[in-house]
């Protein structure tokens, strides 16, 4: 039931990212959906099903894009393992648990991508107009990331009366 | 206590494993990214084709907004387009004068002639997943004799290149992505430059001279070289010049010609010596 969830979720999720995006799209800077479903299974689940399910989409959404392989996956894997250990000490309920974390997030995830596509992949990019999109993406992500939250609580209480992920 | 800890170990195996996965796909990119990896063929073999139907779906439900349901105005609309008609047809007769004239003098020769491409028509299944690099998705691939590096445009202008073909589906760099170059030259002037990207959505060009006689509104076109873009495909028009007084180039600022999130279909060139078998 988990995986089927988690596919349901996953085609959703990379249907919205790739082919309705322009409804989401402000200033040419889009939400990272996988993103913020690698922060709620942090913030709510445990961290190694969170590194997981961040480690799967991430590599899913490099595949989607071009000459990517890996970088989401490691971004994604790493965000969601970071975010779980800290589970216990936190209240994922928390509005501004929720907010900050995700904007820290989002920042955490640019920064690991500049390294690799500056580092790694030898790509010209200004850093400063790279730091203003993530800047942008982060707030975005961030008034995005509690409806989501709630929303995904809800179908997760739906089907589950008692909180399985949890014992994953 | 040390089951516990057997358990926490256990939790870090699998996260650095994970981590290292992940880098070895990125070392493996960086060498062998001109071929879609096992997981991008599996990937795009499963959500593609939802792409598809979505994307279909979505252009389907427009096109009849726009066509039945949304017909207000519409009256004005015809009144304009038909105007617009007349007017165009006046510049129609002026610009057949001056290709004649054009042809006469023998200098054709900076214009695509399209009766020597092969053109396949794609429609745009998705855009990029990560919103950092600028490609889109299409629904023809190996099967309909797409290859690597074969230029993408629409009527209005240059799209971008293919750079990964699966069986059914191709993933098309976009010329505004920062990892795509195309040699252009000013139309006008006749200047010489290397058009790029920069994930703003607008291009620059680069190494311009800097004696260079470039003025905004001076349209760009491809300019042969490099072998993957035919030559006169439209690029853009110059919104913003740069004025230098020391250093050798000059940088321009270009507004593509054509704005790929309005558009449904697109022409992949199929090169003139390869006949496609479309299936």
């Amino acid at each position: 039931m988990f995986i089927l969830a988690m596919t349901v979720l996953g085609m959703v999720i990379f249907l919205l990212e790739t082919v309705v995006i322009d409804l989401f799209t402000i200033g040419g800077i889009k939400p990272d959906f996988i993103l913020i479903v690698a922060i709620y299974s942090g913030l709510f689940l445990n961290k190694n099903s969170a590194a997981g399910i961040g480690f799967v989409f991430g590599l899913i959404q490099d595949a989607l894009s071009f000459k990517l392989m890996g970088v989401n996956s490691l971004s994604k894997c790493l965000i969601g393992f970071s975010i779980g250990s800290l589970r216990e000490k936190i209240l994922g309920e928390d509005l501004l648990v929720q907010y900050l974390f995700t904007f820290m997030a989002t920042f955490l995830n640019g920064i690991i991508f500049l390294l690799v596509l500056k580092g790694l992949l030898s790509m010209e990019i200004e850093t400063l107009s790279f730091f203003w999109s993530v800047l942008i993406q982060g707030i975005y992500n961030s008034m995005l990331a509690p409806p989501i939250f709630l929303l995904l609580n809800k179908i997760r209480r739906l089907y589950y009366k008692n909180p399985v992920f949890y014992k994953l | 206590m040390l089951k516990k800890d057997s358990k926490k170990r256990h939790g870090i195996i699998v996260v650095a494993t994970l981590l290292l996965i992940s880098f070895l796909f990125l070392t493996a990119n960086i060498k062998f990214w001109q071929t879609p990896s096992f997981v991008e063929s599996i990937v795009i073999a499963v959500i593609s084709p939802f792409q598809e139907l979505v994307s279909k779906t979505i252009n389907g439900t427009a096109r009849v907004w726009n066509n039945y349901i949304s017909l207000i105005d519409t009256q004005e609309g015809n009144y304009q387009l038909r105007r617009e008609i007349e007017k165009l047809k006046f510049q129609n007769n002026t610009l057949v004068e001056k290709l004649n004239s054009v042809n006469r003098l023998g200098k054709l020769s900076n214009f695509v002639n399209t009766s020597d491409l092969n053109l396949i028509p794609a429609d745009i299944v998705g855009f990029d997943s990560t919103g950092w690099a600028k490609m889109i998705m299409i629904n023809k691939g190996l099967n309909n004799s797409l290859r690597k590096d074969m230029a993408v445009v629409t009527y209005n202008g240059l799209i971008g290149r293919v750079v990964q073909s699966t069986s059914k589906y191709s993933k098309v760099l976009l010329i505004t992505d920062p990892r795509s170059a195309v040699d252009a030259v000013i139309q006008r002037s006749r200047d010489r430059g290397v058009v790029v990207g920069n994930n703003k959505g607008i291009l620059e060009m680069k190494y311009l001279s800097i004696d260079s006689d470039v003025r905004e509104g001076d349209i760009v076109i491809s300019s042969g070289l490099g072998g993957i873009y035919q030559k006169g495909f439209m690029i853009g028009t110059v919104s913003k010049v740069y004025e230098k007084k020391t250093g050798l180039f000059r940088q321009v600022d270009i507004i593509p010609a054509e704005d790929v999130s309005r558009t449904e279909e697109l022409l992949v060139v199929v090169s003139p010596f390869d006949k496609p078998e479309i299936k």
